[in-house]
């Protein structure tokens, strides 16, 4: 079911005015902005919690508002994750998971041992609150939330609150958990990292305004995507792990028609990984050259060519048959040189690949 | 010369004490989360309203509640149309004036504590399917037991050694309204010591036992 709509909201001097929206019905919806941008706002007024918002919001066939009612958010039936853990300091871990868990309606999709499993809490499950670290809390308060058996979850930056620690150690259940579930997520963060690693559409957002609902590819690649402002730029793609090479200890991976070779992970044959190429560390030649000490050499197709500062081009590269294109950063005298123009095939010579 | 001397006014007492602030906790409750809730202005007016008691003079406090309890008073006839005996120089009497002697007492607690809570937990709970009446019950009163303790004490405590407000509405009516302060009063008025002593000693070891357990049961929820 998706989420869609149009919500007005004055508080204070901020003004939020989404304009039409619809929210896609599956998979995760990165929420992005700079800090002051709405986002919070935003969702607090989907969730139900900002009683002065107005417009209207629909789920699916349930009308959360309009002019006549607004439905009471516990009858909503949506997962809340708040950016500090916001546990119940009176009930333990257990009791804390099986609050949501209690008042649930319907089937139950989500049991406990699942969440406990999806989130590494068993040994956590007797104890106090007040004695988790910051990321133990916040995986509990995911739990909570996915106990009460919720049509859609929300998650408001659940990793602003931690140190690089925690958010490292809590990432993986994050990126397990988006796979396993079924329903939409919407999942606010101003790191262009987490959208990398957990988005499939992103939601763009700016002075109280959603100013573009894309799809990851498109957000990642078009020109000056705020995802990247003041950074360098760089490419994720979406690799499958094709063969363990164990005596090297290297993977290869298919990207599209193409193989790359990466350090081997703790991942599994099958598996799906995104991965991350600065456009600095691409280069272009015209033929793979017979001796090389470089791994990966990739042939592409050049799609459009861009400026991008003073002295060199951006080029956006396209492996046969991958969704996601790659960027190189090439420096106009090489452009010259080289005659680059679009629809022409290179090789494109990778030398550092980084996964997510 | 003891003989003289009746503890029936200490059971009044304990019985205006208790129905008081049981009173005091179930309309406190509401009061105080909306109070809670409110901002600006309105909270200072709401706010200044409800302290109001803390410092008028009880006689002040009980000359106005005398107008309005009073037979002929606004409260006074709506009460006695429906066919009750007068509120004034009656145990019903006294109860209302002390509920309103001792508001601030368990508002003021309650308010401080239901603004400490804070409505996160409120909306982590309702977005996980709770109800209001089972929010107030699984997480507002567990949360803020503590206050609840506070705001008992201090209104129990206040009841217990009114003195202006009872003497205005209740008189002096040994066996009826002769709360143990009042009857204290009356014993040295007519110069038996002894009673006043008797009476006295019962109400300091009362008020040190009572206080005593209180602090001892927030040190154990305190944990």
């Amino acid at each position: 079911m998706s989420l869609a709509g149009n919500l007005s909201l004055i508080k204070d001097s901020f003004c939020l005015q989404t304009g039409d929206f619809i929210l896609p019905a599956t998979g995760v919806s990165a929420i992005f902005g700079l800090s002051g941008s709405g986002k919070t706002t935003f969702l607090r007024a989907l969730a139900g919690f900002e009683n002065e918002a107005t417009g209207q919001l629909n789920f699916g066939e349930q009308v959360w508002l309009n002019k006549k009612k607004s439905t009471p958010i516990y009858k909503r039936q949506l997962g809340y994750v708040f950016q500090e853990a916001s546990l119940f300091q009176h009930l333990d871990v257990k009791q804390n998971l099986e609050y949501g868990l209690k008042r649930a309606k319907g089937n139950q999709q989500i049991t406990l041992n699942q969440v406990i499993d999806w989130l590494g809490v068993e040994k956590l499950l007797n104890r106090d609150v007040a004695n988790l670290s910051g990321g133990e809390k916040q995986r509990v308060a995911i739990g909570r939330a996915l106990l009460s058996q919720p049509n859609i979850l929300m998650m408001d930056e659940p990793l602003a609150s931690l140190d690089v620690f925690a958010k490292r150690q809590i990432m993986p259940y994050l990126e397990k958990l988006t796979k396993e579930l079924a329903i939409p997520i919407l999942y606010i963060t101003h790191s262009a990292e987490e959208v990398e690693r957990l988005a499939d559409t992103v939601v763009f957002m700016a002075d109280g305004k959603i100013t573009a609902i894309e799809p990851l590819g498109e957000a990642l690649n078009k020109k000056n995507t705020p995802l990247y402002q003041h950074q360098e730029p760089k490419a994720v793609l979406s690799a499958v792990i094709k063969y363990h090479h164990v005596e090297d200890a290297l993977f290869e991976l298919s990207v599209g028609n193409a193989q790359l070779f990466i350090a081997e992970q703790a991942k599994k044959i099958g598996e799906t990984i995104r991965l991350v190429i600065p456009a600095n560390q691409v280069s272009l030649v015209k033929e793979q050259p017979e001796a090389s000490s470089m791994l990966n050499y990739l042939a592409v197709t050049i799609e459009e060519i861009d400026d991008f500062n003073k002295y060199s081009k951006l080029i956006r590269l396209r492996i046969e048959n991958a969704t996601l294109p790659l960027l190189a950063q090439i420096t106009n005298r090489s452009v010259q040189q080289l005659q680059l123009q679009p629809q022409q095939r290179w090789v494109a010579a990778i030398k550092t690949v980084s996964i997510l | 010369m003891l003989a003289d001397l009746s503890l029936q006014p200490l059971w009044i007492t304990l019985q205006v004490a208790l129905y008081t602030t049981l009173i005091l906790m179930v309309i406190g409750t509401p009061l105080a989360l909306w109070l809670a809730r409110i901002k600006g202005k309105k909270k200072a007016v709401f706010e200044a309203l409800i302290a109001l008691p803390l410092v008028l003079p009880p006689t002040v406090l009980g000359f106005y509640l005398l107008l309005i309890l009073s037979p002929d008073g606004a409260l006074g006839q709506v009460w006695q149309a429906f066919g009750f005996a007068p509120l004034t120089f009656s145990m019903t009497g006294l109860v209302i004036g002390s509920v309103i002697y001792s508001l601030p007492f368990a508002v003021q607690p309650l308010m401080s504590g239901f603004e400490l809570l804070g409505k996160r937990p409120l909306e982590a709970a309702s977005a996980l399917g709770a109800k209001p009446i089972d929010r107030f019950f699984s997480i507002i009163l567990p949360l803020t037991r503590r206050h609840y303790l506070v705001a008992f004490t201090l209104a129990f405590a206040h009841t217990m050694g009114e003195f202006g407000v009872i003497l205005m509405i209740g008189g002096n009516i040994p066996g009826a309204t002769q709360v143990a302060s009042i009857a204290i009063y009356s014993h040295v008025e007519a110069m038996e010591y002894t009673q006043a002593h008797v009476l006295s000693a019962i109400l300091l070891v009362m008020s040190f036992v009572v206080l005593s357990i209180v602090y001892g049961l927030n040190r154990k929820l305190s944990r």
